[in-house]
This record gives structure tokens, C-alpha cells and sequence, in this order.
């Protein structure tokens, strides 16, 4: 009955997006305030029973209720409790409610705003919120119900269905399938909705870009009130992807976190595109330029955001993501054509409006220097979305299967990415005016030398001799500096207005303008973050070798001992085999690795647990291949020495916090 | 005395026909092993190769039994000393050219190396033609910085009062 009770409140949610699109598009075509607060009051509505909805699934997750579908089908009763709640998100039609529910607590904050001053912009904004939602929903309530249960026919057969058919009595499984081997993860609670609130959040700058195309306004208005949003579901887009990473690397066992999958490479092509429009609004704001480019960027994010919902679930691109694949392709297909070519259609539109006479000076300047960033950032976009799409377009035209594997994708965008680091380094150096470097002219001739001394150190102390990744460690030595020697200038102006206490010199530069400091240690994190990539992609080493019982595996310095296996059975039924390798250093144990793989009986299935030992110079990382059953006398591993990847974690956790500084109110600056 | 001698003579070339035999049992051990294709010789081209079942997973990593099987032909095949361009061109023979992890440069495949650089050419070529076009901003000409529309809505008055 509770299902039914789920079911229903979903349904009544539904409806009401349905009366609210009618609504607010009468309250457009009739220009009545009144039928646009009659829909927004409607939207009011919908998040709290789409809430209902979700408890109610939880509710039937938790209590093993096997009798549904769904929670027969992504649960089983040795599940512990944490698994079973992330459940939720753990298939097709609970991950779809999931999502219909994020977007109505996000339109449920965005209906909240005033709007006072800006009423043009809400019924627009509205349209826009109540076409997705109402799509959603739809999904939900017709196609993919999280709500169905088994029933026994009269005639012996067995159907799926909400309500109860004439008849027909409920059949109880004894147990359920339980959820995929691979997501049965700590990732599993985290990564799908940070990546979720990423992909949504989306959608509130995307229905301000169009109400603003829409109502005729050529001012800036929308880039303000779209900025904290858009922040808000950049970061959670970025810890998304990193949390996803992180997974991956847990948990896959092939030494490296990022396998330029198509389903990774879709949830960073709206980051790419967001990113972009982060650093041209700042044009925008300023300099009420890039009307048009800006309108570009959002709507390409939003569009990548539904077109990687596209793939995920349509199974259009089959992947190692693809286990949410349904019959909802064609409609997704429909919803995103609709958005993609409504959005872009009113943009050409209204291109000549918005029109500039403005042309930016070319200098060593901030402008410059953002729109190249923006250039690399569009080529990077450009890339992934090709690497995507080839494969479709390689067997419609030729009728050839190709396979877009990470050696194109790292070729084609290595360079790229250097470039985008350069620019990230000498950032800082640039003002906004082209008087910016003279000050710099001193510092500079301290900060270069000192910044070679991290390629120095690397070549002598770490053996590193690729001339690429000694360029990017440079690189990143020099741009640390930069962003530091730019926080301690801006802290030094502030000395004498902080009475000479250091602590309050510096707080004060990030309290007077936290959004440019904010900003700064966003790139300070970004620096960070791709010392994990530089020493994945250049300095990673790797062996493969099957060890006899006290045999060694040397690699990079390092001695990996085999010390034995040992088996044993988890509470949940899983048939673990760990292996020991101890691990020394000149001589010196400097402690132990054990790699695990696991056997899910019930399912057929297994998967790998590498052994990982980090700290901030590397990761030591083996993968337990194969082994003699019997004897158990000797197996096979795969070790890896994956240099300062832990950097990788380190940078984003300064990312957040520096979009965190990013998004202090403005009142911080008047105290 | 003679058969002391001869028993001394025996044992004599016995040792050195034993010496022979292990010596050359040891090169051939040597061989043997020599000729063995490491686990990482195998994973370095299994690692170019995408498993012809699954979906982008490499070769090198796919657990799959048979995935097994395939990376122990590539052993077998190094063994007997094919080179590495032999091996991919055998799985692409069997499998298509799905197997390759990076597509082959011929035919509609250029569209993936060539496009990625012209766009970023073009993009980077346009960007400078518009930048150079107006070599100085407004605001810096010692321009107050006028907004166009309101400029055109200056110009329509203006119109309107030389037609009236």
C-alpha cells in the first residue's frame, strides 16, 4: 500500500508541473501576473511531494520490500543498512526520481528568490523549470516507476504493476538481486549526487540565459543572479568528477582514475563549457561585453548536461557507465532536441540585439589572457564531444566500429592542458589594465629561479627525465609562486591598515574582494590538482610479475614481497581472497599492501580491490591478478608507483574551499 | 691396471659428456626463458588493444576469461617473434578495428586527427583578427563608455526630428 501512497504523490506532482506549464504559459499569453503566480505557487507544491515520493522509496529500500520491482532488483538482504539507502540512486527509475527531486528543490530555492525587481525574468524562468520537470515526472510516473510490484495472475502468470489487477495476488520474492558488485562503494554515497546537484544546478542559469533571450533584455542582469548558481553546481560538478575518480581508482584496479570513458568525458563537457562562462561573465560584469558568447556558454552547458543524461540512460553509447540502459531513449532524444534547438533558435533570435561595438585590445591583459583560456577551454570541448560522437558517426557512415581510446584523447588534449596550465600560472601577472606587469618586473627575477628548483629537485631526487612532465612540474612550481607572491603583495598592502597584525593583513585582501581571492585559490587548487595528473600521465610505473611464496617484485626503488594469501567470507556472503605484500625501501619495511579480489556468489561476478598506501609523494598501488588455488603457493600482481596523485584530492579540497570564498556575500567587503 | 686405466678414462669423459650435456641444458634454459615474453611485454601491446567484447575496456586490464586467452596469444606470438604491428594487424583482421585503442589514421578517421588542430587554428586566427581590428578600448580612447542601444535609440530621435 505505501508503494501505492509513492506512486500517487509522484503522480500528483506530475500533474501539477503540468498545470503549472499551462499556467505560466497562460499568464505569458495573456500577460496575467496572476496565472504566473498561480504557477510558481505550483512549484512551491511539487518539492514536497516529490519529497514524500522519495521517503516513501527509501522507506520501501530500507525495509527490504522485495515485493517491488525495484528494490528487488538493487537490493538484497545482506546489504548493510548505508548501501541500501544509496540504493535509491542505484538504478534507472530510483536514480530518475532522485533527479526529478533535486530539480524541484532547486526550483523550489530559485521560486523563493524576490523577484521584485526583475518580474520579466520569472515566467520565463518558469517555462523553463516546468518543461523539465514536467518531462521528468513523466519519465517517472509512465516509463521507469520506482513503484511497481510483482503480481500473481488467476492464470499463473506474473505481471508488474502499481495497483493491484483483478485477481491477482502479490507474490514476495524471498531475497533480492542486490545492487551491482561495482557500486557497492563508500563512492556510491557521494559521487552520484554531488554529480546530480552538478548536472541540476545547471538548469537555473540555463532558464535565466533563455527568460532573459526571451523577454528582450540586453543587460546583464541575469549573468548576476546566474553566477552564485552557477558556482554552486560548477563545484558540485568538480567534486562529482573527482569523487568519481577517486572510485575509479578504489575500485577498478587498472592503476589510474580516469579511463576517458564516454560516460566521464560527458559529465565534463558541461564542466568545460561552465568553467568557460565562469571567467567571460567576469568580462560581462565589467565590461557589459560577450552578451552573446555568455548566452553560448550557457546554453551549451545545459545542453551537455541533457545530452549526458542522453547517453547514460539510453544506452546509446554503451560504456562501463551503461548499466542504467532503457526504452526511454526516444523521449529523452525528443526533450533534448526540443531544449537544445528552442534555446539556440531564440538566441539567432535575437543575435542582432545583441549586438556590441566592441572589439577587446590584444596585451598581456586579464581580457586576453581569458579569452584564450577560453579558446583552449572550447577546444578541449570540442575534442571530447568529437571522441564521443565518432564512434556513432564512424558506423553510421562507414558502417565501421571504431573505438575513441584514452591514447587519442590524451594526444589531442596533452598540449591543450599545458597551455591552459601556462595560462593559469600567468594569470595573476596580468591586470586588467596593461600597467599590471611592471609591478611584477622585481618579483619576477626572485620567483623564476626559485621556481626551477622543483624540476631541479625532481631530476636529482626523483630520477624524473621526461622533458614534458620536468616543463609541467616547473610550471606548477612557477604558478604556486605567482598566486602565493600575488596573496602576500595584496596582504602587504593591508599591513598598514591592519595595524601591523599579521593575522588580520592576511584575512583583509580576501574580505575586501574575496571573488578575485576566491577565484585565485580556485587556481591555486587547479594547480594542484594537476600535479595528481602530471604524475599519473608522466611519471607512472608499472610491473607485472607472479611471485613464488617469499619472492620479490622490484619497481621505481621499491621491494614487494609476497608474504601469502589468506580467504575468507564476508557477513554479506562475499568470498574475499586478500593477498599480503610487504613492502621495503633500501632494506627498510616500510609497510604492507593488500590487494583483495572479491567474488559475489549470488551474482557471478567479481571485482578487484587494489592495495593502496598514499601520502603526499606517492602512491604505492598493486592489483592481485591471478593465484594457484590450491597450493596457493604462488600469484601474480600488478604494481604500480603512482607519484603525487594524493594531489589530486589535495587540489580540489582547495578548489571547494576556494569557491567557497568565492561565495561569501557581498557584505563582507562593506564591514 | 689396464682396467684401472680404463675405468679412470671412462669416468674422465663421463664427466666431461656431463659437463656438455649441462652446459648446453643451461643455454637452453636460457633460451627458453629468454624467448618467454614477460607479463609487462604482453601488457605493453595488450594495453594498445580494447577488449573485442566488452566496451571500452582495455585489453590489458579486462578480466574476462577470454581476455585471458587473448593476452596469452600475444605471448605466444611475441614468443615466435612476431612484432608488434604484426599482432595488432592479426586482431584487426579477426575483430575489426573496434580492437585498436586508437583509431587508424585512413579514411574518415583523418576527421579525428585533423579537426581538433584546424579548429583550434581557426578559432585562435579569428580571435586575433577580431582583437587586432580595434586596437584599443573605448574606455581607454578617453571614451566614456556609451551603450549601444541607447545610442541607437539617439540616433532614431534624431531621425525622427530632421523627418519631422
Amino acid at each position: 500500500m505505501i508503494s501505492t501512497f509513492g506512486y500517487l504523490t509522484l503522480a500528483l506532482a506530475f500533474l501539477l508541473a503540468v498545470y503549472g506549464l499551462f499556467a505560466v504559459v497562460l499568464g505569458l499569453v495573456q500577460k496575467s501576473a496572476a496565472w504566473t503566480e498561480s504557477a510558481r505557487l505550483a512549484l512551491l507544491l511539487i518539492f514536497p511531494l516529490v519529497t514524500v515520493s522519495l521517503v516513501v522509496l527509501t522507506m520501501l529500500l530500507v525495509g527490504q520490500r522485495f515485493d517491488v520491482a525495484y528494490v528487488y532488483s538493487v537490493t538484497s538482504s545482506e546489504m548493510p543498512i548505508y548501501l541500501r539507502l544509496t540504493a535509491v540512486w542505484g538504478g534507472q527509475s530510483g536514480s530518475l526520481l532522485f533527479w526529478s527531486w533535486l530539480v524541484a528543490g532547486f526550483s523550489l530555492f530559485f521560486a523563493l528568490r524576490k523577484w521584485r525587481d526583475e518580474p520579466d525574468l520569472l515566467p520565463w524562468s518558469l517555462l523553463v523549470v516546468f518543461l523539465t520537470l514536467a518531462f521528468f515526472l513523466m519519465v517517472n510516473v509512465f516509463m521507469e516507476t520506482p513503484f511497481e510490484r510483482f503480481w500473481h495472475m488467476p492464470d499463473g502468470s506474473r505481471v508488474l504493476s502499481v495497483l493491484q489487477p483483478v485477481g491477482a495476488w502479490s507474490l514476495v520474492p524471498q531475497d533480492g538481486q542486490g545492487l551491482n558488485p561495482l557500486l557497492r562503494h563508500p563512492g556510491m554515497i557521494w559521487h552520484p549526487p554531488t554529480l546530480y546537484l552538478g548536472f541540476i544546478g545547471f538548469i537555473i542559469p540555463f532558464a535565466l540565459a533563455v527568460s532573459s533571450l526571451a523577454s528582450g533584455r540586453r543587460d546583464r542582469r541575469w549573468v548576476d543572479i546566474a553566477r552564485p548558481w552557477m558556482l554552486i553546481a560548477w563545484v558540485f560538478l568538480t567534486l562529482g568528477l573527482v569523487l568519481g575518480m577517486r572510485w575509479a581508482y578504489d575500485i577498478l584496479g587498472w592503476g589510474g582514475y580516469w579511463g576517458w570513458d564516454p560516460v566521464e568525458i560527458a559529465a565534463l563537457l558541461p564542466w568545460l563549457s561552465a568553467t568557460a562562462w565562469i571567467h567571460t561573465a567576469i568580462l560581462q560584469r565589467r565590461k557589459n561585453h560577450f552578451k552573446r558568447w555568455n548566452l553560448v556558454l550557457v546554453i551549451l552547458t545545459f545542453v551537455f548536461v541533457i545530452f549526458g543524461t542522453f547517453i547514460t540512460r539510453s544506452g546509446v553509447l554503451s560504456s562501463v557507465h551503461a548499466f542504467a540502459g532503457s526504452e526511454i531513449g526516444l523521449p529523452m532524444f525528443i526533450y533534448t532536441a526540443f531544449l537544445s534547438l528552442g534555446s539556440l533558435g531564440l538566441l539567432v533570435y535575437r543575435w542582432r540585439d545583441l549586438h556590441t561595438d566592441y572589439a577587446p585590445s590584444f596585451g598581456f591583459t586579464k581580457e586576453t589572457l581569458t579569452l584564450f583560456s577560453n579558446l583552449i577551454l572550447l577546444s578541449i570541448l570540442m575534442v571530447c564531444f568529437l571522441g564521443v560522437i565518432y564512434p556513432i558517426i564512424s558506423e553510421l557512415l562507414t558502417d565501421t566500429q571504431i573505438t575513441v581510446g584514452p591514447a587519442w584523447y590524451k594526444r589531442i588534449t596533452g598540449p591543450l592542458l599545458i597551455l591552459q596550465l601556462f595560462l593559469v600560472g600567468i594569470c595573476p601577472l596580468a591586470g586588467w589594465s596593461l600597467t599590471n606587469l611592471t609591478r611584477w618586473r622585481k618579483h619576477l627575477w626572485v620567483l623564476l629561479p626559485i621556481s626551477l628548483l622543483a624540476p631541479l629537485a625532481a631530476w636529482f631526487f626523483g630520477d624524473v627525465r621526461g622533458g614534458l612532465a620536468l616543463l609541467c612540474m616547473w610550471l606548477v612550481s612557477f604558478s604556486v609562486g605567482v598566486l602565493i607572491a600575488d596573496y602576500l603583495q595584496g596582504a602587504a598592502r593591508e599591513k598598514g591598515s591592519a595595524g601591523g597584525n599579521i593575522l588580520s593583513a592576511l584575512w583583509s585582501p580576501i574580505q575586501r574582494n574575496h571573488r578575485r581571492y576566491g577565484g585565485m585559490l580556485v587556481h591555486l587548487g587547479i594547480v594542484l590538482l594537476s600535479l595528481g595528473i602530471i604524475g599519473i600521465e608522466g611519471l607512472q610505473q608499472e610491473t607485472q610479475s607472479t611471485l613464488s611464496l617469499g619472492e620479490t617484485v622490484n619497481l621505481g626503488g621499491y621491494s614487494f614481497k609476497f608474504e601469502g594469501l589468506e580467504h575468507f567470507e564476508e557477513a554479506d556472503g562475499r568470498l574475499v581472497t586478500e593477498a599480503l605484500l610487504s613492502i621495503t625501501r633500501d632494506g627498510k619495511p616500510i609497510g604492507a599492501l593488500y590487494p583483495q579480489r572479491e567474488i559475489y556468489p549470488n551474482m557471478g561476478l567479481a571485482i578487484t580491490q587494489p592495495g593502496l598506501r598514499s601520502n603526499l609523494a606517492v602512491d604505492l598501488y598493486a592489483v592481485l591478478i591471478d593465484w594457484r588455488p590450491i597450493s596457493q603457493d604462488e600469484a601474480t600482481f600488478r604494481v604500480f608507483i603512482n607519484p603525487l596523485v594524493t594531489w589530486l584530492w589535495v587540489g580540489t579540497g582547495v578548489v571547494t574551499l576556494g569557491t567557497v570564498v568565492a561565495l561569501l556575500p557581498d557584505k563582507l567587503r562593506r564591514k | 691396471m689396464l682396467r684401472k686405466l680404463t675405468s679412470f678414462r671412462l669416468e674422465k669423459h663421463l664427466f666431461w659428456l656431463l659437463m656438455v650435456c649441462l652446459l648446453s641444458g643451461l643455454i637452453l634454459v636460457d633460451r627458453v626463458q629468454a624467448s618467454t615474453p614477460s607479463d609487462d611485454e604482453v601488457n605493453r601491446i595488450a594495453s594498445q588493444l580494447f577488449c573485442p567484447i566488452c566496451d571500452n575496456i582495455p585489453l590489458d586490464v579486462c578480466p574476462i576469461e577470454a581476455c585471458q586467452q587473448w593476452r596469452e596469444l600475444i605471448r605466444e606470438q611475441l614468443a615466435e617473434g612476431w612484432t608488434e604491428g604484426e599482432i595488432k594487424a592479426y586482431f584487426v583482421a579477426q575483430y575489426g578495428d573496434r580492437v585498436l585503442g586508437e583509431p587508424p589514421r585512413a579514411g574518415l578517421n583523418w576527421l579525428l586527427y585533423l579537426a581538433p588542430p584546424v579548429v583550434f587554428l581557426v578559432g585562435f586566427i579569428l580571435l586575433l583578427a577580431k582583437m587586432k581590428r580595434q586596437p584599443q578600448r573605448p574606455d581607454l580612447q578617453g571614451r566614456a563608455h556609451k551603450d549601444p542601444y541607447l545610442e541607437q535609440v539617439e540616433r532614431d530621435l534624431a531621425n525622427l526630428d530632421q523627418t519631422s
